[in-house]
């Protein structure tokens, strides 16, 4: 059901924290196309803050606000766990949906998610959108462009050294750095990795001593004529990485910060002649030989330096052409199932005990 | 004062006069007044010349002929690495104590064989897996050991580079390729970091930039119950690669390359006190706290520098005690033998075709 293009969608946005707030309600009220009209969170608090700013109605329940009949789209930022029921509900309102990541812990709540909104005949959009961050466009650009051979490995490492002890350390809320963080790079890098399920294989451990989620991981996804994917999460990294990605090609590599990229690269045509010897190379040598090496680089420009407004606005372009132009989603309900089934391997991988729910 | 008993001095026979045999060996040996080379062995007369010429041992161009002296105290088997294994049980055979090089072999049942017919030869079997007295290794596990730096979650080791490569040890059936020709270096070193028993093995291999058939790029991932996890990079295809050592512990952590070493981490009682919040914080803060840091640094002694004649140094003086005093070897062959298990394993999940040429 498409919009009528002029008309502002109408968004009801349950969840007012880091995300729903600090994200959505930051874009929306920027963006004439959208237009926030009703709010729903449990704290009083939050709900006060939202009445004042944005002269908006605001529930406790987000039942109530799935109640009105003057909203085209929900938008689902509350707390990991509850992503399946509210997105249920809101189906079952009739509004679209757009769902925060981790969209959920495990495929069965996937495919529930998918079939309620074939059922509704209503979009599910994911907000996945580390996949318009400008440094992993770049990233892509330079694989792409083929200067680095074929990629024989990308590593990803999202790291430092800091302790948790809010909701995000429980597994009971969905909570963990593999589902919080490697949502978004799992993203990227399973469009980089190519289509089909790869083999996991992942190493989980929790360092934190507050929480009972985990907050190390190290996922290793391999597949026949596919690049190796090596993915870090840790909050035990005493010396974090300087590189948020490191590609390894038979040509050359790259490696990139959220800010920054550099590549070096060579041209075989243009490389020193050699050949195999199978005796001993004379004079007791190792092969040695200079390559012709072309080396670049790529800063972010100034304009998109603040990378969450730059991918919000992407993102809701994405959205407003599939909601009112009837344009397919770039970022698919299926795709984002392929990610969560690989989270779900590693966690089925790695039982950690639970602390008791309360 | 008692006076110190004179120890015997060691009569060597080298196989092989090559990068190992000679720039390796002979090279500490000639410099070390506890070893004397008195004779080596390589087919090729440019290889066996060095040795003749600057130290009058003498030559041969059959190892069998060496092997058929009578007057050797250890043979350092130097031979390139296909031959390892049956020069080794003819030394045994011939009744000589045997320094083997790295890798060892290919299998573990080739270990055992050799490990048997030492036995039963009644003689030394001994494995130049000179990288455990490596100063940078000794540092990380001084540090590691020392606990500062709680349970430790992983440890990443990568010998990396970007280079291509064309010469006799790319091939298999050579028993070339990363992880034979380098992997035995950081695999002993991580195996001693990650404790008893056998590791989970997922390993990657790949071929990038060789002009034989063997691989140059090597990724395994090593768990088991209660055990660091070991991610170990052996790659000839990493344009960028700043460290050798990163460690992971639950309070705090290392990094390393072969010269010098950075490690902090803090003590929990100096910590801030903090509790399990439920619900959103305020002001949708992200949690906050600055944690008492204590940082400290090594860098390799002047005297100890040049990293492959420090390594010598150490592992000919270990092997010294065994061959005279008959000291237990430290780096032993239960621990050689299960890096070779892993390797195999390695191996066994990375079937490479036999065709040439796959990189360039």
């Amino acid at each position: 059901m498409a919009k009528a293009k002029r008309d502002p969608i109408r968004v009801g946005i349950i969840g007012l924290g880091r995300s729903g707030y600090d994200i959505h309600v930051h874009h929306i009220r920027r963006d004439r196309r959208y237009q926030v009209v009703a709010v729903a969170d449990p704290v009083a608090e939050m709900r006060a803050e939202a009445e004042k700013d944005l002269k908006v109605d605001a529930y406790e329940d987000h039942r109530r606000l799935l109640e009105r009949d003057d909203l085209d789209l929900a938008v689902i930022a509350a707390p990991s766990h509850l992503h399946l029921p509210m997105t249920l509900d809101a189906f079952k309102a009739g509004l679209h949906v757009l769902c925060e990541k981790p969209l959920a812990p495990t495929v069965r709540d996937v495919d529930r998610m998918i079939a309620a909104s074939k059922r509704a005949g209503r979009l599910l959009a994911i907000y996945q959108q580390s996949r318009f961050a400008p440094y992993y466009s770049q990233v892509c650009k330079v694989i792409d462009s083929g200067v680095l051979g074929r990629i024989v490995m990308i590593k990803v490492v999202v790291n430092t050294f800091s302790r948790r002890w809010d909701w995000q350390v429980l597994q009971e809320y969905a909570g963990g750095c593999l589902l919080n963080t490697g949502a978004h790079m799992l993203d990227q890098l399973l469009q980089l990795y190519g289509k089909g399920m790869p083999e996991v294989k992942c190493a989980m451990d929790r360092a934190n001593p507050f929480g009972d989620a985990d907050d190390h991981v190290k996922v290793l996804l391999t597949g026949r004529n596919r690049p190796t994917i090596d993915l870090e999460i840790s909050h035990c990294a005493a010396y974090p990485s300087p590189f948020l990605y490191k590609v390894y090609g038979t040509l050359g590599g790259l490696v990139a910060t959220r800010g920054e990229a550099k590549w070096r690269y060579y041209r075989p045509e243009k490389a020193p002649k050699q050949a195999l010897s199978r005796t001993p190379l004379p004079g007791r040598k190792w092969c040695r030989e200079e390559l012709p090496w072309v080396e670049k680089t790529w800063t972010v420009p100034k304009s998109k330096a603040n990378m969450f407004p730059v991918m919000a606005r992407i993102f809701y372009n994405r959205l407003h052409e599939a909601l009112t132009e009837g344009a397919p989603l770039v970022i698919t309900p299926q795709q984002v199932r392929r990610q969560i089934a690989v989270i779900e391997e590693c966690r089925r991988q790695n039982p950690l005990p639970k602390r008791r729910a309360r | 004062m008692a006076k110190a008993k004179k120890r015997k001095q060691i009569r060597v026979g080298v196989i092989g006069q090559g990068r190992s045999g000679y720039d390796i060996h002979v090279g500490h040996l000639r410099t070390d007044r506890r070893f004397k080379v008195v004779a080596v062995a390589d087919p090729l007369e440019r290889q066996r010349a060095d040795a003749v010429n600057e130290l009058g041992a003498d030559g041969y161009a059959d190892h069998a002929d060496l092997l058929a002296r009578d007057d050797l105290d250890l043979v350092v088997n130097a031979s390139p690495s296909h031959l390892r294994v049956p020069i080794a049980l003819e030394a045994f055979k011939a009744g000589h104590n045997v320094l083997c090089e790295k890798p060892l072999a290919r299998t573990v049942r080739d270990v055992d064989r050799m490990i048997r017919a030492a036995k039963g030869a009644g003689k030394l079997l001994a494995v130049y897996q000179q990288s455990r007295f490596a100063p940078y290794f000794e540092q990380v596990k001084k540090v590691i050991d020392s606990g500062v730096l709680g349970r430790i979650v992983m440890i990443k080791c990568a010998f990396n580079g970007f280079a291509r490569r064309w010469d006799w040890q790319t091939l298999q059936e050579n028993h070339g390729g990363n992880l034979l020709n380098t992997g035995p270096h950081p695999m002993d070193q991580v195996l001693q970091l990650f404790g008893d028993g056998k590791p989970e093995v997922k390993c990657i291999m790949d071929r990038a930039n060789t002009w034989g058939n063997a691989e140059d790029h090597v990724k395994v991932l090593l768990t088991g119950k209660n055990r660091p996890t070991i991610d170990l990079e052996i790659s000839s295809c990493a344009a960028y690669s700043p460290y050798t050592y990163m460690v992971y512990g639950t309070k705090g952590g290392l990094t390393a390359t072969t010269t010098e070493a950075k490690w902090k981490y803090f003590r929990p009682v100096r910590a801030p006190k903090q509790t399990l919040i439920r619900t959103p914080l305020e002001g949708r803060q992200y949690c906050r706290e600055k944690l008492p840091w204590v940082e400290k640094t090594w860098t390799v002694p002047k005297g100890r520098a040049h990293l492959f004649p420090t390594m010598a140094k150490a592992f000919y003086t270990q092997l010294y005690n065994a061959l005279t005093e008959g000291t237990p070897l430290i780096v032993t062959l239960e621990q050689v033998r299960r890096q070779i298990a892993v390797m195999e394993e390695c191996h066994r999940q990375n079937p490479l075709s036999k065709r040439r040429g796959w990189g360039v």
